[in-house]
């Protein structure tokens, strides 16, 4: 399979590890996709097509999950995703000025991505850090108590990141 | 009393170690060497536990029915997928306590006959997967999981499995489907899970809270755990608080504390000194509360005589400054982006209401509106496939029942606006 050329040995083995924790070949679907996004960035068709033969199931199988569920995405995103929650607790603690602040700095609208491919910014519902709020989670990292104007130097932070 | 929070503010209390001093994995092996299965069961029932996902069903009924379907293998999942907005309880027993959880789900997996369980966990919560991961090696290095348990010829094997942004997966079929690599849809029930579930097994689908309250009761016994808080639901219960307070977090408190205890004497009061409007008691699936309100009770028999629920104990409180109208809409579009889609109330039903709820607070609603809204709600509560449609409505309905006046004024000053601009008449 690895004809392809689309994964290394190493993520090859990897996601053989990774199926390798289900008796049910399919349960090993979102875990594979986490995966592949997390290498990749996004899902796209042809690895998505491997994901599905790989646990040999249907293609439809990979692709309507992928694109069911709110963290995986078909389509690529910026180096860094900051997911601003639009929930409640969030909304009551200043979620809009967070998001117009965010899209103002950056330039770009939510479900969109910075021309440098740095920075996609999407709303997202309540993340359970609502004592936190408003909250903002950028790639893994939970943001509490965020104040708009600590906004810049928070995106700093990532602007050096690798 | 602490009994889920004991561990928290000890140092690396996720550790084994930190676990191991405070009675940690005492009761995994009371139950291997002394106990058989359905001593286990009877003692659960004893304790009258109820499920703390938000359903409340006896836990030991659960794990009866389990045990006594003969078909194999069986399966224990853990519903980590806390996303009722509100909540963030369970947060805390993963990332301070995830020891007790392990150790509860071994012993539900002893009593029902599983040789298997799963952690089901959101993934917006990938620092809790890591930590359960950790645990779960740890665990199995001192034999606690994993073949053989300490010699006693039971095995049990966790794997933590990430969800992907799907509120509803915290239903528990859509949970079974979504384990089984599938869009996470709500299954019609019966046949329960506990005889249907992951891969058409015996599955029992258990909260966090719920098993991390085992070890505990198998320790000190069912009848200590039935005399703790209120007798149709006893035990501790964590309520995430957040909103207008002063000190948002969770609370472990006896279940039946009242509402008005649990804001101002341990959160701390409303933020500023503000006096209370309103609390969502159990997240957005559930009816608001008013000011009249402020005694009820925290446990699910109260909350439901009430006409309202606990669910997983999540209190949204809003100040007298909040806007009730705007608070509904929120919820209403937080329930539009996660219908799964398959039931039509639910699709297009919850899109409609929030269409409605959004002309009301863009100054283009009409008192008819109101009307309009309540037999939508009816429509989609009495038709819903699955339990997530039927809350869907609680917000609209109750605040339009308690704060009528706010919709009303938002209406009127929008006909005031039309009739300015010459548009009514």
């Amino acid at each position: 399979m690895s004809v392809h050329g689309l994964f290394s040995d190493s993520e090859l083995k990897a996601m053989q590890q990774i199926a390798g924790r289900y008796e049910e070949p399919a349960s090993a679907i979102l875990p594979l996709l986490h995966f592949v996004q997390e290498a990749r960035g996004h899902l796209g068709e042809n690895e998505l097509v491997y994901v599905a033969d790989f646990l040999q199931v249907p293609h439809v199988r990979a692709y309507e999950v992928a694109t069911y569920y709110t963290m995986f995405t078909i389509k690529p995103r910026g180096r860094h995703v900051i997911q601003v929650c639009r929930n409640l607790s969030c909304t009551m603690g200043g979620a809009e000025q967070i998001l117009e602040r965010l899209t103002g700095e950056l330039g770009v609208g939510v479900g969109e991505t910075t021309a440098d491919g740095l920075f996609s910014i999407v709303e997202v519902e309540c993340i359970g850090a609502c004592d936190l709020a408003p909250a903002i989670m950028i790639d893994e990292e939970l943001h509490g108590r965020v104040a708009p104007e600590t906004l810049p130097e928070i995106l700093g932070a990532y602007r050096v990141k690798k | 009393m602490k009994i889920l929070t004991r561990n928290v503010g000890q140092p690396n209390p996720a550790h084994i170690d930190s676990y191991l001093v405070n009675e940690g994995y005492m009761a995994l092996p009371r139950v291997l060497r002394e106990m058989s299965p359905e001593d286990v069961i009877d003692e659960i029932k004893i304790s009258r536990l109820r499920g703390r996902g938000g359903a409340g069903f006896p836990a030991g009924m659960k794990w009866d029915f389990a045990s006594r379907d003969r078909r194999t293998p069986k399966h224990i999942i853990c519903n980590a997928d806390e996303g009722e907005p509100g909540t963030f309880k369970d947060r805390v027993i993963i990332e301070y306590d995830p020891h007790a959880l392990l150790e509860g789900m071994a012993i539900a997996g002893y009593a029902v006959g599983a040789t298997r369980g799963f952690i089901y966990i959101r993934g917006e919560y990938p620092e809790g997967a890591r930590i359960l991961e950790r645990a779960i090696r740890q665990a199995e290095a001192r034999s606690f999981l994993g073949r053989n348990i300490l010699n006693s010829g039971f095995d049990f094997v966790i794997t933590v499995h990430r969800g992907a942004g799907a509120y509803i997966c915290g239903e528990e079929t859509a949970l079974i489907e979504s384990l089984e690599g599938k869009r996470g849809q709500s299954r019609i029930r019966p046949p329960f899970p506990v005889n249907v579930g992951y891969r058409n097994l015996p599955t029992v689908v258990n909260n966090v809270e719920t098993l991390a309250n085992v070890a505990p009761i198998i320790l000190r016994g069912g009848s200590w755990y039935a005399g703790i808080g209120i007798a149709e639901c006893p035990g501790t219960k964590l309520f995430s608080i957040s909103g207008n307070v002063e000190k948002p977090g969770v609370y472990e408190l006896p279940m039946g504390v009242p509402l008005r205890e649990l804001i101002f004497e341990h959160a701390g009061g409303i933020t500023g000194g503000r006096n209370f409007k309103a609390a969502f008691p159990g997240g957005a699936s559930s009816g608001c509360l008013d000011a009249s309100e402020l005694d009820v009770r925290m446990d699910f028999n109260s909350l439901a005589a009430a006409g309202t629920m606990l669910g997983s104990g999540a209190v949204v409180v809003l100040d007298e400054t909040a806007d009730m109208v705007k608070a509904a809409c929120v919820f209403t579009r937080f329930f539009e982006h996660e219908s799964c889609g398959k039931c039509t109330p639910c699709r297009e039903g919850v899109y409609w209401v929030r269409q409605i709820m959004e002309n009301i607070l863009q100054g283009r609603g009409s008192e008819a509106d109101l009307d309009l809204l309540l037999d939508i709600c009816d429509s989609i509560r009495t038709t819903s496939f699955c339990g997530l449609g039927e809350a869907s409505v609680n917000p609209i309905v109750s605040t339009i029942k308690k704060f009528r006046d706010e919709y009303l004024a938002y209406i009127h000053a929008g006909s005031q606006e039309r009739t300015a601009l010459g548009e009514a008449s």
